[in-house]
């Protein structure tokens, strides 16, 4: 597989996330009310915490169902991306791209993203689900 | 000062440092004991997980591997880091939710079976015990290199200091120490990093200068001319499907494994869960991207200070000395010319302890593999106290590890075992105390293997992560993400993956000699395969019996959802 198909993969992946953002948007709750709420829900404890609140006070079940689709919809993408890093250009096509130099640097690109590359693009992948989680959460009134 | 006393001086101080901790963190309830009170900050939680899973293996050995292996030991660096991003997407905030005390606590009460439930201990025991032995043995071989003390007296050292943190401070103990154990071993690692970076290419920084100076083009260059394969060069010593298999095996290995996923349970909140696992493979990357770049330069390194030399120079240098007298390292002149040739092959056998050079071959430097880490800080003319941290930070990591495994082999059989099984009506105190007593039995089962490793443990640590991926993974996984896997689906699967997996590996590693059961997917590799079948036994048959109660349904409901993580515990 060439370069550009790699290119072209994570292109449609991007779309996934867009898909997910609209989504999101369409789904709208409102978010004031759930941030006033956030301080509680961010305490570790205890015994005084209202216990109606471990089923969720949130919508209905249809809203869950949306919420769950949001977040599977998101792994689903990062888990391509995922894939594609430290399976596809560092295992399966790997002689392909060594052919490349890391741009402007001495190391073949395969064996880059092998020894270094991934590590950095898992890293991000985590960060960046977890900042999304924080949106898709609140948009759909589950936050803590 | 001399490089052993700043060792004396670097042990103690940081053994102290541990001892304080224990103290100022030791608990009175269960849920201290097992999930540090679940009030644990995500970036804590980070340090704390990159300490438990970075082992004696990871700081001594990994370079050193990598640097043996080039490209191919890409699946250490890829498989051990990926895992992370299954941990955080797939698995941790679930559990978290979830939250109760263990492992096998969600495997029993998702699948409403208390055969799973002991079935998933049993696993979680086995699956830390041929880790811990490791671990033990690693605290006995540093004291004994930087220290010249007895193993025996080494691992017994190292068994005081965890046993004390551990029995009084259950995980609470456990978490504040490997936060401080990883700023300790971070710091061992990255300092004579930078600086052999800096004395072979004047860039500190070994992850820029990896990529943009000419060391590795050079080590490709030495390598051809001597007869190996380039650096650089994929499957030189593993075909593409085994390294495929063992970097999956690794990776769903790692999202799998008890004394991983247990360190989720301890924060606050699933947000603070999803952000935890984030910072943790930060921390682990700083290590991880490192190893490949000293690994090169190492490798690069001795090379160039050893090959076509004359013998006498070599012979003088302070390094090899000090190194020969360990056995990781000899240098023997078998043609008589005068020079050192260095070459491929096995050019030497280990007799009685003793590194004996083989004729037939004409290589005539050998060097252990562990010697690429321990001896950066000499090699590159470091001062006394770098070798003293080096030394510090092995023990930092296999200390680490070792109280985060004992810690499941504690909650296993005082929890699930004893508690959820045999005694259901048992005190808070009678919990505890049980817990306690585990911990140190575990303790004390870790220091015999310490003392007297058997001699399979290196090769059975494959099946640590074969099983956890075999086992583990798929009948959590599912246990979210699939409400109609019933139980006889999950015991099924967890069945058919363990005994697939383990019987592949017995028979390839101990029945079938050469290691040529299958001869392109190795035992490393094996639980890839295991946990598919896995997949498709727990999906089948779950099909064609009755779908899961309507309790555990909501179960799964609940746990797909962050609100209300806070009660969830209150059981």
């Amino acid at each position: 597989m060439s370069n550009n198909e790699e290119q072209d993969k994570q292109g449609s992946e991007e779309q996934a996330f867009e898909d997910t953002g609209e989504d999101q948007d369409s789904s709208g709750n409102d978010a004031p009310e759930s941030a006033e709420e956030s301080t509680i829900g961010e305490e570790p404890t205890e015994e005084t915490a209202p216990i109606e609140r471990s089923r969720g006070t949130s919508g209905s079940s249809g809203d869950m169902d949306s919420y769950w689709r949001a977040n599977k919809r998101l792994i689903l993408g990062l888990l391509v991306i995922w894939a594609t890093m430290g399976i596809g250009m560092s295992i399966l096509f790997v002689e392909t791209l060594n052919k490349f130099n890391v741009p402007g640097g001495n190391l073949p690109f395969g064996f880059w993203m092998a020894q270094q590359g991934s590590i950095y693009g898992f890293v991000i992948l985590i960060f960046f689900y977890a900042w999304r989680m924080d949106k898709i959460d609140k948009d759909h009134d589950v936050h803590e | 000062m001399t490089a052993n006393q700043w060792t004396y001086l670097f042990v103690s101080l940081t053994f102290g440092l541990y001892l304080f901790i224990g103290w100022r963190s030791r608990v009175k309830d269960t849920r201290g004991f097992y999930v540090a009170g679940q009030g644990v900050p995500a970036i804590a939680n980070g340090a704390a997980t990159a300490a438990d899973w970075m082992s004696a293996a990871s700081f001594i050995s990994m370079a050193g591997l990598i640097s043996f292996l080039g490209y191919d030991g890409s699946i250490y660096l890829i498989g051990w880091t990926g895992g992370y991003v299954l941990l955080a997407l797939l698995l941790a905030p679930y559990l978290r939710k979830f939250g109760k005390y263990t492992v096998p606590d969600f495997v029993g009460d998702r699948y409403y079976s208390q055969t799973a439930r002991v079935v998933a201990a049993i696993c979680a025991v086995f699956v830390s015990m041929t880790y811990v032995a490791g671990q033990m043995r690693g605290v006995g071989i540093v004291f004994s290199r930087f220290l010249g003390v007895e193993i025996e007296i080494g691992v017994g050292i190292g068994m005081l200091i965890v046993a004390f943190f551990a029995v009084l401070g259950g995980m609470k103990g456990i978490t504040w120490t490997q936060v401080a154990q990883y700023i300790v071993l971070i710091f061992a690692f990255l300092i004579p990093s930078f600086a052999i970076s800096s004395k072979l290419t004047g860039n500190p920084i070994p992850q820029i200068s990896f990529v943009f100076s000419d060391i590795v083009p050079k080590l490709n260059q030495i390598s051809v001319d001597l007869g190996f394969k380039e650096y650089t060069q994929p499957f030189a010593t593993k075909g593409m499907l085994d390294v495929l298999c063992i970097t999956i095996a690794l990776m769903v290995g790692t999202a799998g494994l008890p004394h991983v996923i247990v360190r989720f349970y301890t924060v606050p909140s699933v947000r603070a869960a999803r952000y935890s696992a984030g910072w943790a493979l930060l921390f682990i990357a700083l290590l991880y991207t490192t190893a490949p770049a000293l690994a090169a330069f190492a490798r690069y390194n001795l090379i160039t200070s050893l090959h076509g030399k004359p013998i006498e120079e070599v012979e003088s240098l302070e390094w090899v000395k000090s190194w020969k007298q360990t056995k990781l390292l000899n240098v023997v002149d078998k043609n008589g010319d005068g020079i050192v040739q260095f070459a491929p092959g096995t050019g030497f056998k280990s007799v009685d302890g003793e590194v004996v050079p083989i004729k037939e071959n004409n290589n005539e430097i050998y060097f252990d593999r562990d010697i690429i880490v321990l001896s950066t800080p000499e090699v590159a003319g470091l001062a006394p106290w770098v070798i003293a941290l080096v030394a510090a930070g092995g023990l930092a990591a296999a200390l680490s590890t070792a109280a985060g495994l004992m810690l499941v082999i504690s909650s296993s059989c005082a929890h699930d075992v004893y508690y959820r099984l045999l005694n259901p009506e048992a005190t808070e105190k009678q919990r505890l105390l049980v817990g306690r007593i585990m911990i140190g039995v575990a303790v004390l089962i870790a220091g015999y293997f310490g003392i007297n490793p058997p001699g399979f443990v290196g090769q059975v640590v494959a099946f640590a992560f074969g099983l956890a991926a075999a086992s583990f993974f798929p009948a959590i996984l599912l246990g979210i993400f699939d409400k109609r896997t019933n139980r006889e689906g999950a015991v099924a699967g967890m069945a058919v993956g363990i005994i697939f997996t383990g019987g592949f590996i017995i028979i390839d590693k101990f029945i079938v000699t050469d290691h040529q059961l299958y001869k392109h997917i190795s035992s490393e590799g094996i639980g890839t395969i295991g946990m598919i079948l896995n997949f498709v036994v727990t999906l089948t048959v779950s099909h064609l019996t009755p779908p899961p109660p309507q309790e555990v349904q909501d179960l799964v409901e609940s746990v797909r959802h962050p609100r209300g993580a806070g009660e969830a515990s209150e059981h």
